[in-house]
């Protein structure tokens, strides 16, 4: 029955990294990365429940209680008995799940048979098919659901409104022709788009639904079928690295330990195996596939749902083996009815998920669950709610109020036509008015309604149908085209692109004013590595030193390179005698131990036996015997023994004191660690390094390498993490019998348990440098460790053993005893650990920050974490001003009084620093209070720094109140960090500071102009998520854009986010780039697009002052659906796409100042109707009136009529917005230049040609026929149209001219500086640093080459200031973006770079300006300048 | 000189990004290369030249425009008023002279002995200076809105090019469309234009009395006559289609050959309609008096229009009109004041020379110095700088607005930020 885990199959390389799994079995998922101290990993799972179900699989389950006593050390075999414990639990909690909730009745099921009874007809009918259909049209239903989808978006139906109104041609001023060619090249466009995706969609389709996959026939063989065919209650049998065609209930693995491994790489992205296990059919043999058949099965699940964590179902099994089975706490529960029944709950553990795929097992055999639709991959294809960007909501009202602007001008016109008519009208007997036909009415009311018609439909080029496909395409480049193909938004190691997901954001990327930014995976890579350690509170080793970047290094060789006085300390005790007895020992004596500094003085010395006595505790030390005395020694530091003696404690404490499991590593070479926390994992990494190698884990003991010496510790006792302990312990017994409790955790927890009497100086050294470490952003760990006497611990761990055997109250009492024999350790040191930023966070961020967007972290983590993380991406600068907003949780009735005092207490305290920081008295208007007076700061004065946690959350969001005050401190603090929160309460903070936003920017204004605040607010500063795991996915969908980060967590955040990139640091060029270029294209697009139109309605309508208000339009339709099409469509739709406002778009990066949220070139309604309609409208008066007083010649060549007029007045008005764009445009590539000038001078053809295709149609159109040849054989004609153009052109250069003169945009100074001289040029050395972390810029080198070629596969960014001491390191812009730029970076690299000569005065100042604030910028410069001399070690 | 450096450095530097595992292929891709149209599409690498407006550009622009404009806009404004012209109103000349009623004007007209002849009545005009052939004679009806949508809308192109043999339904010249709303006797030319043809008549008799040639042949647009319309016959069209109130007779001859016809039937876009009628061939001396026949047809009294004959040589841009000669001249005159401006503001520094490219004028920078320059007289106020002074070193990323770049320290002294010189906003 047991398995003895010492028989574990080795080559069953256990991947451990299985979360998910004891999420899905409870069903919650666990949202959260979350504390752990040993460490503060990024999930919460202990490695006990992570291994529990893999242990459960084994069998283990029923391991004999008596056994859990000395298995504890495995963590594959403590996980059994935890396993056994919980299920107990949870089984208590809810018994057979099907039946749950069968009570309340509402809850439907579906009842599948294996073998299905003779009466039932097929059942697979019943339910749906496998038939996966995503594709929205076929060749049928393409025309009427598209047209559908078009028609019921307004804009488009008020078009086609327009267009069928245009075709009553009695009241319709054009002919029908032109605005329905408008509607349906518009509408083609967007068919030819619709088409080309669903086509994508079809063929995904058809090769999903032709996919072959196996059945399983009643007597055992098996017939080839194609998914589509997969039914209900077939048996399917799926190989190696097939995906699953369905949902599948797992019967049968062909692996001998009955489990399955899969990659549900599809379903959440995530690319470790999970484990599944067949159906537990307690120990019913199942030899092979064919066996599966012969069961009675009855499966009762849950109706369809799109819960990927659970599943509820029992299985009712039928056979004779049962009758004789015990019943075992299981979970198993016997049938009523006869002995060989079984019903068996069936959870996510036994389903094999459609889109998962069978990973390193040669086969299964499923029964298929749920089919196509109702799958779980198809229940959550439901597609995320679409947001729609902030000029579609611009421009629904900017269109309601052009609309209303119409409307105004249509009911003048209709009543002056009226007016008109009696009064003027009537008298002229030749207009035959008092006649009532062709749209003369005697009605007055239905004269005044007609003519109103007619006028809509002349000034219906008021709004630019164009703008909306144009948009479309424009939109759709600058996501799928411009993003997508970003080489700077490339992953360097996976060459992965960055992805946009949803171009209708295109223009918010620029407006980006919140940053929530999760932590773990977002900011860091999740790769946590030793960076230093503290001994006795002396700290070695030091932050910029990685050791894993000389993996040639070893043993001593690498505690050399990592700390010159532990390497001396070291070899000093590793050659004395005394190695042998310290390691058999497991440690140092416990007078030694307890010394309180590493370094003793001559007394102590004596007294500690280091020099004598020591020989006798640990063995012969010869070395330090003959060795001269301390005393006389010239350096007593270099034979420090003492800390040679606690460098073992150290090292072998962190060896021990782990639960990570050995996995051969697949490429050969040393053995992987896995665990659940990397902080472990990079620890023992480390320690291996170091020479102190963790080698083998089996059944109770832990072998370790101990600098070449192989020594095998005897682990009695493991008391796991838990986030209330803080801290994990292991008992151990020494070689030599000594038995030891190491014990590591978070400094808060195991300093409270250090043995009272340590010396002040020691706890106070080892505070400063935990707080060292944290300020440079390093994660901490502090070890103790205790001698036990033997009699105490068998006294202890007889408690224990009963604690841990027992049902009731367990984790209670196990606590208990914890802390019982954890108090009075000694302390040994601090581990630092770096949580690997990802590459060029911190310059990332300053990024960011410069281009004042505010950046909060928002994470799971702890709040010590949390913070040393935002100290070292520069988010917070003063950990120790930071204001720790948090209350105790557990004392909940008072929780939130508490809250709210902190409240109180931080925002006065944000005043007062106000009040330091500016000087001036806070304003007091507004509430009294602090809030309002708080409220009534600048809201860009932000100082204070401060953090929150998710308890404290709670509080706070549940009040209103609270809820605001929190968002007034928070405003008005410049590093905001909010750790332990929950995925809602992420989600929540996103809302509360919209809310807020919302609330200030409305301030006391009411009614419309309220509404108006609120709006014009909503358009401005976004929010923006970026997040890498599901636990942001609610944070992703709240903010206006959500980032999602395709990293290691897989893909649930990348599905619900707009933009997926791969690092963090991408998010600077999505936001600073195309952000920033996509908001002015697209705002100029919007402008401009108007401008043309209005302008050319403007004409129409000024015409109507000259012609009775009666509507004739002084443009035939063609022309004028010719307009909007062919002769304006293409300069926009170039412009929009090419042009810039600087060449070199990495300036943009450069100057992160230029990314100008709320700047003056945002598109606000005052923007919009002064350039756009107002100009409209100028420019149209300049078209219509010059020509019109100009024509009005008599004599021959007279152009006087009215369709002259229409074409003078047409081409003047076609230049004149032609030259706007080009005015307006920045950056002239030949396709725009040559198309521009194609768009314009087309118009001459035009008007030669189409008269002659009207004529050649035989249509006699006085309007167009003849008329060109007299238009454009005047004079008149010519200078008519010169001088519009030099009237609009001129007046608009001059106005533009003379703002880029007097009052620049801060571009206008970029392009100047550009042309001038190039704008990556004299990079200073901060800003290149930036920029390369960036990998904006890339680094060229002559000395580098070789160690490049040397397979280093570190980018660039990630070290520049080692190659800065080969003294050749060249940055540069990128090769082909400009050769100026790239040469003068290089002289600036002799200039300014140069280590040998002293910084330019400017970046002196620079530097010791920016040295308060950021360490690692004056280490950066301290290495530039110490490089001459090169103290710095240069590993090379 | 550093292009020559840079090519030296192609040469003999390597550049590359270390995060990739580059092959020697690849490092040769990389290095300067051409890619191809789509991917600099994609990577926007497109090249392109970036205009700078200068103050420099917009003084020569609008010199050059202003020279030009007044270099074209003089010679158009003198040959516009070379152009001799006389105007002769007749409307209310004659017998309508006495007549001060408009009813009874209307009905003088209408109680003409002979209503295909009308009132015939001359009238002498002076000729005070020379008018060299080709004189052309065109009449003007004030006030006459022959662009009323309705009105232009009243036309069948279709039977007035064949003759409606295509059978259209010619719906839009009603109610011109048919005789007597009589769907067998189609109106050819139909419509309210061809309806209300102008019938009016003029000629000139010399000094002697003798008649002055009047031709009016070529004096509508040739497009019209081989084009638009066709060789067909006038039907139903004589008197009985026309409203009564206009009197008169209308046309017999075939469309395209009548160039009054066609004269009146392109719709003028302006409220006082002008149409050639006619030209005369020879020179008239100064101080010739013409005697102008009119034969007084066509009623305007019902709406007061007035009708004026009007003689007139052309000049190279056409008849009479000042409008756009001296719009050239006030445009070239603005031009001139804008490239004055420039000079003024820009090179003479009376509102800001501001060197060019200097990033010290980018706003978040002004803002810093307007901010540092708050702050230090702040500092300096309070002597006791213990708080603040040191927050402001150590805390917030982007306080400080130079953070990052070279170019802040470079060029925002302190001193500078001090005395507000720099701070443009100071003269704005």
């Amino acid at each position: 029955m047991t398995s003895p885990p010492g028989q574990l199959p080795p080559s069953r390389s256990l991947r451990v990294e299985v979360p998910e799994e004891e999420a899905l079995q409870f069903g919650v998922r666990q949202e959260e990365e979350a504390p752990s101290a040993h460490g503060p990993a990024s999930r919460k799972y202990s490695p006990g429940t992570m291994i529990r179900d893999a242990a459960a699989y084994l069998g283990l389950s029923r391991t004999p209680r008596a056994q859990t006593n000395r298995v504890s050390v495995n963590p594959l075999m403590r996980a059994a008995g935890d396993a056994k414990y919980n299920t107990s639990r949870e089984l208590k909690a809810g018994e057979a799940p099907a039946e749950e909730s069968s009570g309340g009745g509402v809850e439907r099921t579906r009842v599948i048979y294996l073998d299905p009874p003779v009466s039932k007809k097929p059942q697979g009918s019943e339910f749906v098919s496998n038939r996966v259909v995503t594709s929205k049209y076929n060749f049928i239903t393409f025309l009427p659901i598209f047209l559908l989808e078009m028609f019921s978006r307004v804009a488009y139906l008020y078009f086609l409104l327009q267009a069928g109104l245009s075709w009553w041609s009695v009241i319709s001023p054009f002919s029908g022709y032109g605005s329905t060619a408008a509607l349906v090249f518009v509408l083609a466009v967007a068919g030819i788009k619709a088409i080309w995706e669903d086509v994508k969609r079809h063929h995904e389709d058809k090769r999903m639904n032709t996919s072959a996959t196996q059945r399983l026939n009643p007597d055992g063989s098996v017939t080839d079928i194609l998914w589509t065919d997969v039914r209900v209650g077939d048996v399917i049998v799926v190989r190696d690295g097939e995906l699953f065609p369905a949902d599948l209930m797992c019967l049968y693995s062909s692996l001998p330990e009955n489990v399955c491994f899969i990659k549900t790489t599809n379903l959440d992205g995530e690319t470790n195996l999970k484990i599944r296990k067949p159906l537990d059919l307690k120990g019913l043999p199942m030899n092979d596939l064919a066996s599966v058949m012969s069961l009675k099965l009855t499966l009762t699940a849950e109706d369809a749902n799109r819960n990927l964590h659970k599943f509820r179902g029992k299985a009712h099994l039928v056979h004779e083996y049962f009758r004789d089975m015990p019943l075992s706490p299981g979970g198993a529960q016997r049938g009523a009815d006869t002995g060989a029944t079984l019903e068996v709950p069936v959870t996510m553990n036994e389903m094999l998920l459609r889109g998962c795929m069978l990973k390193n097992t040669e086969r299964i055999a499923g029964m298929v669950v749920y089919t196509g639709k109702e799958t779980r991959i198809q229940m959550n294809a439901a597609k995320t709610p679409l947001k729609v960007g902030s000029f579609d909501l611009f421009l629904n009202l900017q269109i309601a109020l052009v609309i209303a602007m119409q409307l105004a001008m249509c009911l003048f016109c209709a009543i002056a036509n009226y007016v008109w008519i009696q009064q003027e009208g009537k008298k002229r007997y030749y207009l035959a008015l008092d006649v009532y036909v062709q749209g003369n009415w005697e009605n007055a009311g239905a004269q005044i309604c007609l003519t109103f018609l007619t006028f809509w439909i002349l000034l219906s080029y008021l709004v630019p149908i164009s703008l909306f496909v144009t948009l479309e395409i424009v939109k759709f480049i600058q996501g799928f085209g411009f993003v997508n193909f970003d080489r700077d938004m490339r992953d360097p190691k996976t060459r992965e692109w960055a992805r946009c997901r949803n171009s209708n954001l295109n223009e918010d990327l620029g407006k980006i004013e919140y940053i929530f930014s999760d932590k773990t995976g977002t900011l860091t890579s999740n790769e946590m590595q030793l960076r230093q350690i503290a001994v006795k509170g002396v700290a070695y080793g030091t932050s910029d030193l990685r050791l894993e970047e000389h993996l040639d290094k070893t043993g001593l060789r690498a505690l050399r390179l990592f700390d010159q006085r532990l390497y001396k300390a070291a070899a000093r005790v590793q050659r004395s005698s005394s190695w042998n007895g310290l390691i058999t020992a497991g440690g140092s004596s416990k007078r030694i131990m307890a010394h309180p500094t590493s370094y003793p003085n001559l007394e102590a010395v004596g007294s500690l036996g280091l020099d004598g006595e020591a020989a006798s505790a640990d063995g012969a030390d010869d070395e330090v015997a003959n060795s001269p005395l301390p005393g006389q020694a010239h350096d007593w530091e270099e034979g420090s023994t003492a800390l040679g003696h606690h460098l073992v404690d150290f090292w072998t404490n962190i060896c021990l004191c782990q639960s990570l499991i050995l996995e051969k590593n697949p490429a050969g070479g040393a053995n992987l660690f896995q665990g659940p926390s990397p902080d472990e994992v990079a620890l023992v990494d480390g320690a291996r390094q170091i020479g102190f190698e963790f080698k083998e884990r089996s059944h109770s003991s832990v072998r370790l390498d101990m600098q070449g010496e192989e020594v095998l510790y005897e682990v009695l006792n493991v008391m796991e993490y838990s986030s209330d302990r803080g801290c994990m312990s292991v008992i151990a017994r020494a070689p030599d019998g000594t038995i030891r409790l190491y014990c590591k955790g978070s400094d808060a927890k195991v300093l409270q348990k250090i043995r009272r009497d340590t010396p002040p100086e020691l706890m106070d050294n080892t505070n400063a440098n935990l707080h060292y470490f944290a300020k440079q952003g390093l994660r901490t760990l502090v070890l103790g460790t205790k001698i036990i006497a033997p009699a105490t611990y068998q006294e202890w761990d007889r408690r224990y053993q009963e604690a841990a055997a027992s049902f009731v109250d367990r984790d209670e009492r196990l606590d208990a005893l914890g802390k019982e024999i954890e108090e009075g350790l000694e302390l040994i040191g601090v581990t630092a650990i770096e949580d690997k930023l990802q590459e060029g966070v911190p310059a990332a961020i300053q990024t960011l920050l410069d281009a004042s967007i505010r950046v909060w972290m928002i994470t799971g983590d702890k709040q010590e974490t949390a913070v040393n993380i935002a100290v070292s991406c520069r988010l917070v600068h003063n950990p120790e001003d930071v204001m720790m907003l948090n209350v105790d949780e557990k004392s909940k009735d008072t929780a939130a009084r508490d809250a709210d005092e902190l409240l109180d207490k931080f925002l006065r305290r944000v005043m007062q620093l106000y009040k330091e920081d500016t000087g001036a008295e806070v304003p007091a208007e507004g509430k009294a209070g602090p809030v309002g007076s708080v409220c009534a700061l600048p809201s860009e004065w932000q100082k204070a720094e401060l953090a929150v946690d998710g308890p404290s959350l709670n509080f706070i969001l549940a009040d209103d109140s609270m809820r605001h005050k929190l968002a007034v401190l928070a405003a008005h603090c410049s590093g905001v960090v909010v750790s332990r929160s929950s995925p809602s309460q992420k989600a929540a903070i996103v809302k509360m500071m919209t809310k807020y936003e919302m609330w200030k920017a409305a301030g006391s204004s009411r009614g419309l102009t309220r509404w108006y605040a609120m709006h014009r607010r909503r358009l401005q500063g976004k929010m923006l998520s970026i997040g890498d795991g599901a636990n942001d996915v609610a944070m992703l969908q709240t903010a206006d854009v959500g980032i999602g980060i395709m990293g290691k967590e897989g893909r649930q955040a990348v599905n619900n986010s707009d933009y997926a990139i791969s690092q963090f640091r991408f998010l600077v060029p999505l936001l600073l780039v195309h952000g920033n270029l996509s908001y002015y294209r697209l705002a100029r697009l919007i402008k401009y697009s108007f401008y043309k139109n209005i302008t050319f309605a403007f004409v129409l309508f000024y015409y109507q002052f000259y012609a009775g208000f009666s509507g004739q339009a002084l443009v035939d339709s063609i022309t004028a659906a010719v307009f909007n099409v062919v002769f304006t469509a293409l300069p926009i739709l170039l412009f929009s796409i090419l042009d810039r406002p600087v060449k070199n778009l990495k300036a943009l990066v450069r100057y992160p100042q230029m990314y100008n949220k709320r700047g003056s070139h945002s598109l606000t309604t005052l923007t919009f109707w002064k350039t756009g309609v107002l100009m409209g409208a100028v420019h149209g008066a300049v078209c219509f009136f010059i020509p019109y007083y100009s024509l009005a010649t008599s004599g021959r060549s007279n152009i006087t009529d009215v369709y002259s007029l229409g074409k003078v007045a047409f081409v003047a008005l076609l230049g004149t917005v032609t030259l706007e764009v080009a005015l307006v445009a920045r950056y002239w590539t030949w396709l725009f230049g040559i198309l521009t000038v194609i768009s314009y001078a087309l118009v001459y053809p035009y008007l030669v040609v189409f008269p002659l295709l009207e004529m050649a149609f035989s249509y006699y159109d006085p309007a167009n026929i003849g008329v060109s040849d007299q238009v454009l054989s005047s004079a008149t004609f010519w200078f008519v149209i010169l001088v519009c153009y030099i009237i609009t052109f001129g007046s608009r250069y001059l106005e533009r001219t003379a703002k880029w003169a007097f009052k620049p945009q801060d571009s206008c100074i970029l392009s100047e500086k550009e042309r001038k001289d190039g704008l990556m040029r004299d990079l200073s050395a901060p800003t290149r640093k930036r920029l390369s972390e960036l990998g904006v810029v890339r680094m060229r080198s002559k000395a580098g080459l070789d160690l490049e070629r040397g397979g280093d596969e570190h980018s660039s960014g990630e070290t520049p200031h080692l190659r800065g001491q080969h003294g050749s390191t060249q940055f540069s812009g990128e090769a082909d973006d400009e050769a100026r730029d790239t040469v003068g970076s290089s002289l600036d690299v002799a200039g300014g770079f140069d280590p040998d000569m002293p910084p330019p005065p400017g970046q002196m100042r620079e530097w010791d300006a920016l040295s308060g604030r950021s360490p690692s910028m004056v280490r950066f410069a301290a290495h530039t300048r110490s490089a001459s001399g090169t103290t710095y070690p240069l590993q090379r | 000189m550093p292009r020559s450096e840079a090519s030296g450095d192609a040469t003999s530097v390597y550049s590359f990004t270390t995060e990739d595992t580059a092959t020697s292929e690849e490092l040769a891709r990389r290095r300067p290369k051409k890619y191809s149209f789509y991917k600099r599409f994609a990577y926007q690498k497109l090249n392109g030249w970036r205009p700078v407006l200068s103050p420099h550009g917009a003084e020569i622009f609008f010199l050059a425009a202003g020279v030009l404009l007044l270099a074209l806009g003089v010679p158009i404004l003198i040959a516009s008023l070379n152009v001799v012209e006389y105007k002769v109103p007749y409307a209310f000349k004659g017998p309508f002279e006495s007549v001060t009623d408009a009813t009874a004007r209307q009905q003088l007209l209408w109680d003409a002995p002979d209503a295909d002849t009308g009132l015939e009545y001359s009238i002498p005009v002076l000729i005070d200076k020379r008018m060299e052939p080709p004189i052309y004679v065109a009449f003007e009806l004030s006030s006459f809105f022959q662009n009323f949508r309705r009105y232009v809308r009243s036309y069948d192109p279709n039977r007035m090019h064949d003759g409606g043999s295509s059978g259209s339904p010619a719906s839009a010249c009603q109610p011109f469309s048919f005789l007597g709303d009589n769907d067998s006797l189609p109106i050819n030319p139909c419509g309210q234009i061809a309806a209300n043809f102008f019938n009016d008549t003029f000629r000139f008799l010399g000094p002697g009395g003798a008649s002055l040639a009047l031709d009016d042949s070529d004096i509508a647009w040739p497009s019209d006559a081989n084009d638009l319309y066709g060789a067909v016959p006038a039907e139903n069209y004589n008197p009985g289609s026309a409203p009564d109130l206009r009197t008169g007779n209308t046309s017999t001859l075939l469309l395209n050959q009548n160039q009054h016809w066609m004269v009146w039937q392109r719709p003028h876009s302006q409220v006082a309609i002008q149409k050639l009628y006619g030209r005369l061939d020879t020179p008239l001396e100064a101080g010739t008096t013409l005697t102008l026949v009119v034969n007084n047809r066509y009623n305007t009294y019902g709406f007061g229009g007035d009708k004026t004959v009007i003689i007139t040589t052309n000049s190279w841009v056409g008849g009479r009109n000042n409008f756009l000669g001296a719009c050239y001249i006030a445009t070239g005159g603005a031009c001139l004041l804008a490239a004055l401006y420039f000079l003024l503001a820009y090179d003479l520094g009376l509102v800001w020379k501001r060197p060019v490219g200097d990033l010290a004028n980018m706003s978040w920078l002004r803002h810093a110095a307007a901010e540092s320059h708050a702050q230090q007289q702040f500092a300096a106020a309070a002597s006791s700088s213990t708080g603040a002074a040191g927050r402001n070193g150590t805390s917030s990323g982007h306080a400080a607005a130079p953070a990052g770049d070279g170019l802040a320290t470079a060029t925002v002294p302190a001193a500078a930020a001090a005395d507000g010189s720099l701070d443009p906003l100071s003269k704005n």
